[in-house]
């Protein structure tokens, strides 16, 4: 670990509910890091529905496979990388439905990539080592987007 | 039911509240679909429908979804929905799914029955 930056790794079961658990855990290490953190809550959120996304479309539900949720903390921001066993790097383009289309499917889904992709600064899919990584920045108070 | 999440229904004036408490996620789906037929304007004839979210902890974009799909049969078959109790930061999830559009979030339950009374003067 280098000097003012920290990294800490967490790994979860493909269970849904699991990923409270790593939520939690990213909480309270941003609430230890930089105590009084505005952001510390929407973190866990977007950390929570990125661990959704990977255990459901990533790893199918087959909960040997493992969730890995990566956090690192500089001076600037936080960087945090959920990976996956999946296969396929999910294309990320402008929503085509409007909030209404949306609302009239039938099964109403994927709303937790629009949640990620409004409170992250910034977040990207990229194939890692056989897997797909989703990763998420949120840039601390006062330094630029 | 799942031992996470209740969801418990009473009536109050003219409105018909469900006081929902744990999780409203994956675990919430059976739970609230189970309650009822929403699509179906209450027995009671009660056309507003309040959702309490004081004792809800936790709500993921799975939670959402089931809130969406309930909120719109609702709203197909009549009923006014309104919700109070969510946090700043789940209102903030709702405004982000277009939620607060369909689902008006107040501050207490007193204020959507002051509300309510407004409306069917």
């Amino acid at each position: 670990m280098n000097e003012g930056r920290v990294e800490l790794e967490w790994r979860i079961p493909s269970r849904i509910g699991c990923e409270k658990r790593v939520m939690r855990k990213v909480a309270a290490a941003v609430a230890g890091h930089c105590p009084g953190e505005e952001r510390s809550e929407e973190m866990a959120t977007a950390v929570a529905e990125a661990c959704l996304n990977a255990i459901e479309h990533g790893n199918r539900l087959v909960s040997r496979l493992p969730v890995t949720v990566r956090l690192t903390v500089d001076s600037e921001k936080y960087r945090i990388r959920v990976f996956d066993q999946g296969s396929a790097v999910p294309e990320v383009r402008p929503d085509s439905l409007t909030l209404a289309e949306r609302w009239q499917a039938e099964r109403p889904r994927g709303w937790g990539l629009r949640i990620i992709d409004s409170l992250a600064d910034r977040f990207a899919f990229a194939s890692v080592d056989g897997g797909v990584c989703l990763e998420m920045i949120f840039f601390k108070r006062g330094v630029e987007p | 039911m799942s031992r996470s999440f209740q969801a418990n229904m009473r009536t109050e004036e003219e409105a018909v509240i469900y006081d929902l408490e744990g999780d409203l996620s994956h675990q919430s789906e059976d739970a609230l679909y189970g309650l009822r037929d929403w699509e179906r304007t209450p027995e009671s004839g009660r056309r507003f429908v309040v959702f309490n979210l004081t004792r809800v902890s936790y709500i993921n974009s799975i939670g959402i979804a089931v809130l969406i799909r309930i909120v719109r049969a609702l709203r197909q078959g009549g009923c006014q929905v309104f919700a109070y109790g969510a946090t700043p930061h789940y209102q903030k999830l709702f405004r982000i799914v277009g939620l607060s559009e369909h689902m008006p979030i107040y501050p207490s339950e007193a204020s959507i029955l002051q509300r309510l009374k407004l409306l069917d003067s």
